[in-house]
């Protein structure tokens, strides 16, 4: 994208997107999503990986209650 | 006979303008590019054997949305478009009026119709990549306005149908972000 910027600024005066340069538009969507990463896989991710690892437990029981119910079906043929 | 030849000869150069369509050379200038979408993505696993790289679809489902992706590399538009640029200069520079033996030639309103017809080509390709630029900001824009309110209520746990329901939709911003945020403003 910076480089399409930077031809379309050497074939025409750009106008400006949301009363910003694109250039510095750019830059800081890009620190922008650089922070929202770092926000959303270090704490957000922290805080929900005990919620996950229960989930992932529990669906390994359902999984293995289940397996253990197509045995016992099984075991009637 | 000489002399009226050269002074056509002045516009055999500017003859696509009106021999050929704005709309059909522009889609074919496009279809000389590449689509990104149609391309196969892969990438080397752990093992050293190709898989495919879903980063691609999931950056293109969320940044890409109504951008135009099958498009020549950007030396060719910066080439097409310094050729129609030094089209215009030639226009402008082109005399209004010229004397051909006892005749008199009155190009201005000619001249004034090239000068709008460049100017539309130009602004084409100009406005094209300019359009494309502009959806991918606005698109980033979404995704981090998205994904910043999609991470700021998380469940504090997960017993009941609506906490379970959240923290999935919590899971699917941080896959997201995983997917995009590499792939995104290269």
């Amino acid at each position: 994208m910076k480089a399409t910027i930077d031809l379309l600024k050497k074939h025409r005066t750009m106008e400006l997107i949301d009363g910003e340069d694109f250039t510095v538009k750019l830059e800081n969507s890009k620190t922008a999503l650089v922070e929202i990463s770092e926000k959303a896989l270090g704490p957000v991710k922290e805080a929900i990986l005990p919620l996950q690892t229960q989930e992932a437990s529990n669906i390994k029981d359902r999984l293995r209650k289940f397996e253990i119910k197509v045995g016992e079906y099984r075991m009637k043929f | 006979m000489d002399a009226t030849d050269q002074f056509l000869a002045t516009y055999s150069d500017k003859s696509f303008l009106w021999e050929k369509t704005l709309e059909e050379d522009f889609e074919a200038f496009l279809d000389t590019g590449v689509d990104p979408r149609e391309q196969k993505h892969v990438k080397i696993n752990e093992d050293g054997e190709e898989e495919e790289d879903e980063t691609f679809k999931w950056m293109s489902e969320k940044i890409l949305d109504g951008v135009k992706t099958k498009q020549p590399s950007l030396d060719s538009f910066h080439e097409k478009i310094t050729m129609l640029t030094g089209i215009k200069h030639e226009i402008n520079e082109m005399k209004s009026s010229i004397d051909i033996g006892w005749l008199r030639v009155n190009s201005t309103p000619l001249i004034k119709e090239l000068q709008n017809t460049i100017v539309l080509w130009i602004d084409t390709y100009i406005n094209f990549l300019l359009d494309n630029t502009v959806k991918q900001i606005k698109n980033i824009e979404n995704f981090i306005n998205e994904v910043t309110s999609g991470i700021t209520t998380l469940p504090k746990e997960a017993k009941t149908k609506q906490d379970k329901d959240l923290l999935m939709k919590v899971m699917g911003h941080l896959r997201d972000v995983k997917m995009i945020k590499d792939r995104t403003l290269d």
